[in-house]
């Protein structure tokens, strides 16, 4: 039957010829719309990093190691080189070749622009925190920048460079600051980096086009065509028709096993900065000014914890290279940090400490109780995370096993953060994209972050005397305070930790001198050559 | 006669505003803040969010916000997309073209063949060409869509690479360089709008 259909259909593969096209050109797929990859105006969203840093340079980048306190292991961006001036200063000297995409030269102005930008606090609330220790940027002649900071520390230079790369004056200085999130601008940014924009077919895709006079070297890719595409099935089918180059998460689509083996691409495993828990709310969420009735009891967390086989439930979901944490460090954090002991899965103990926490099944329906009142909560997850949804399904069963009872609150994004924001949930499935340093752990773990981030009202003054003294210290000490800081995280067993992505990049093999940075897949694209006689028509030939 | 028709005249206006004041009140009713979204990327400081609020006038009484919908409706002005802040009318303008064509396409096969074979099968009523092709059309009908659309695009995008297998495109014809609409892939070119292609 199959044959005489595909038969009358024949007259429209006529119509399938090559065309020609004039330029290498780089196919990546994803599956989330890049809306406003403009610094400043983005935070916690992958997709806009990676974008946003093919556009905008920062005045240098982190090392390949991705060490926030190692100075020395930094990379001239757009300054080509900088000064410590003495311990609470920086200078840093603009390369003169750099320009925007209009042609107008890169100015000091720029970058105090963007920094006034950040550390505004109404425009800018969690990027302001985390640039509360720099007190002044300052133009100094034409070309240098001078940072000043309130203290010394061995972040210095990451605070100053990564948080808020420049951003045009000459084209920004008459955007009022609260209107450039809904400016033309956003909707065509002029950068300064090695590809400029297109343009965007709303929900379909983006074009970037390689700046030939890119100060930093010539781009050997230069077309960059990013397709967005939703469905995990569609991407997974692009990469077998080879109508794309490259993925960032081949583990993000379903059946990934099979994608993993076609032997066109080369699959780069690259240590995330996305970590998913399920956190808990310490607050009643029926009354925030109590504490939770089941989660203010560490055995019960920790019950919960153990009763988990974190590390099936994430890779089943996430790939076989995904981590799973005890504490919040993803896999790029977790690599500087050291990392406290795991609770290892043991429902044996899970029941021990149930049952030492007075919990039984007295009524015998299946569900323990205590005084009266079950021990029943709701997990909240955003319907649309398919991994989220599956996950917390496993999580549900497994707690199931031992009698507790959780129901699956499935709820759509907006719901989701208006009722985060309230406190009116008893367990929630965050994934947020940590900062490339564990001193940005003080935005959800510190009670400082109360009120902001830290939604779930975790408070340990201990923590947060650790998180501080790790951020005013020197690179070593540093690393030990926070480390402290993180052990006594995972004591706390503020939520269940599940995982940590390893994100598995595919890129066709036609591309040669591919590296994947961790924190942005594409920034490197760039420098990415295509191999010699491995044109497609697409390409041009 | 014309009784008939103001009577259906006035039917029809007070359907169409039950279905816009419906649409309202529905998206009032959903529990959560229509600015939530936006801090999920980019947590606001809520002197922005009072900000925004006032913006998409959702400061406002409900009634004047509902007030404010009609009117809109009526000089078709659906509003402004808070997640993308674009005008809605335009990402519907937008998407409008692929959503013709795909059910064009369907209603187009679904006339064409459907047709064919129903006058096929009704010249040869009772025959076994007319039994095995009631049979095939019953099993397909009763197939799953989900599950025949991913069997489909496996057959016509995978297998055979006739059609590419995601997003709106078809090929470019006559070959040309790409254009700002083109799509270039491992075959050729494909465009994001359906003919004229670029020149």
């Amino acid at each position: 039957m199959l044959r005489p259909l595909l038969r009358l259909l024949a007259p429209l593969a006529l119509v399938a010829l090559p065309a020609i096209l004039p330029a290498q050109t780089l196919v990546i797929v994803t599956g989330r719309e890049v809306l406003s990859p403009v610094p400043t105006l983005w935070k916690n969203d992958q997709s806009n990093r990676e974008i946003s840093d093919l556009l905008f340079l920062r005045l240098a980048d982190l090392g390949p190691a991705l060490r926030t306190t190692d100075e020395r292991a930094f990379l001239p961006r757009l300054a080509r080189r900088w000064t410590r001036r003495d311990s609470v200063t920086l200078a840093f000297e603009l390369d003169p070749r750099a320009h925007w995409h209009d042609g107008a030269p890169v100015t000091p102005a720029d970058v105090i622009l963007s920094y006034r930008r950040a550390a505004d606090r109404a425009l800018s609330p969690q990027l302001s925190t985390l640039l509360g220790r720099i007190v002044a940027v300052e133009a100094e002649g034409e070309r240098t920048v001078v940072v000043r900071f309130r203290e010394a520390y061995a972040e210095q230079l990451y605070d100053a460079t990564y948080q808020a790369p420049p951003l045009p004056a000459h084209l920004l200085a008459r955007v009022p600051p609260e209107s450039l999130a809904t400016s033309a601008f956003v909707r065509a940014p002029v950068g300064n980096g090695p590809y400029r924009w297109v343009g965007r077919t709303p929900g379909q895709r983006l074009e970037l086009r390689a700046d030939t006079t890119f100060f930093l070297g010539r781009p050997g890719i230069q077309r960059m065509v990013q397709l967005v595409v939703p469905d995990g099935e569609a991407r997974a089918n692009l990469l077998r028709t080879g109508e794309v180059d490259a993925i960032d998460n081949v583990y993000g689509l379903p059946n990934f096993r099979r994608v993993e083996r076609l032997a066109d691409y080369a699959y780069y495993p690259a240590p995330g900065l996305i970590l998913g828990f399920a956190g808990f709310n310490f607050r009643d969420p029926a009354d925030t000014s109590r504490a939770h009735p089941l989660f203010q009891d560490p055995l019960v967390r920790q019950a919960l914890v153990l009763a988990l086989d974190r590390a099936a439930i994430s890779k089943a979901s996430w790939g076989p290279l995904t981590t799973t944490p005890d504490a919040p460090l993803s896999a790029i954090v977790g690599r500087n940090v050291a990392s406290p002991p795991v609770l290892a899965y043991d429902t044996s103990a899970a029941r021990r400490l149930l049952a030492r926490a007075g919990w039984r099944d007295t009524d015998g329906d299946g569900v323990l109780d205590k005084g009266g009142r079950p021990l029943r909560f709701r997990l909240m997850v955003p319907s649309v995370s398919t991994p989220r949804v599956e996950m917390a399904t496993r999580m549900q069963e497994a707690w199931r096993r031992l009698g507790i009872a959780a129901e699956l609150d499935l709820v759509e994004p907006g719901t989701y953060m208006t009722r985060r924001g309230q406190g009116r949930y008893d367990l929630e499935f965050w994934q947020p994209l940590q900062d490339p340093t564990p001193s940005g752990l003080v935005q959800s773990w510190a009670c400082a972050g109360i009120g902001g981030s830290n939604v779930g009202h975790y408070c340990n003054p201990a923590v947060d005397s650790l998180l501080a003294r790790g951020s005013r210290a020197g690179a070593a000490e540093a690393t030990r305070r926070w480390s402290e800081a993180v052990a006594r995280i995972a004591e706390d067993v503020p939520a269940v930790f599940l995982y940590a992505l390893v994100y598995g990049t595919a890129v066709h093999r036609r591309f040669t001198n591919v590296t994947i940075r961790p924190e942005s897949a594409w920034s490197t694209v760039w420098q990415w050559r295509l191999r010699p006689g491995q044109a497609l028509p697409r390409d041009g030939q | 006669m014309s009784g008939w028709l103001l009577r259906r005249a006035a039917q029809a206006a007070l359907t169409f505003v039950l279905a816009v004041s419906l649409a309202f009140v529905v998206m009032r009713l959903a529990p959560g803040d229509p600015l939530a979204r936006l801090t999920e990327d980019r947590p606001l400081a809520p002197e922005t969010l009072a900000r925004l609020r006032a913006r998409y006038g959702l400061d406002q009484p409900l009634a004047a916000q509902y007030g404010a919908f009609l009117a809109g409706v009526a000089r078709g002005d659906l509003g402004t997309s808070i997640l993308r802040d674009e005008p809605v009318t335009r990402l519907l303008a937008e998407r409008l073209p692929a959503t013709l064509l795909l059910g064009g396409t369907a209603l187009l096969l679904n006339f064409t063949i459907g047709i064919g074979l129903g006058t096929w099968q009704a010249t040869r009523a009772g025959g076994r060409g007319d039994r095995w092709l009631t049979r095939v059309v019953l099993a397909t009908y009763a197939m799953p869509s989900f599950w025949l659309g991913l069997v489909l695009a496996w057959v016509f995008a995978v297998e055979l690479r006739w059609f590419p297998s995601a997003s709106c495109a078809t090929r470019c014809w006559p070959p040309t360089p790409a254009g700002p609409r083109a799509w270039p892939t491992s075959r050729g070119t494909w465009c994001c709008r359906p003919p004229p292609c670029p020149s």
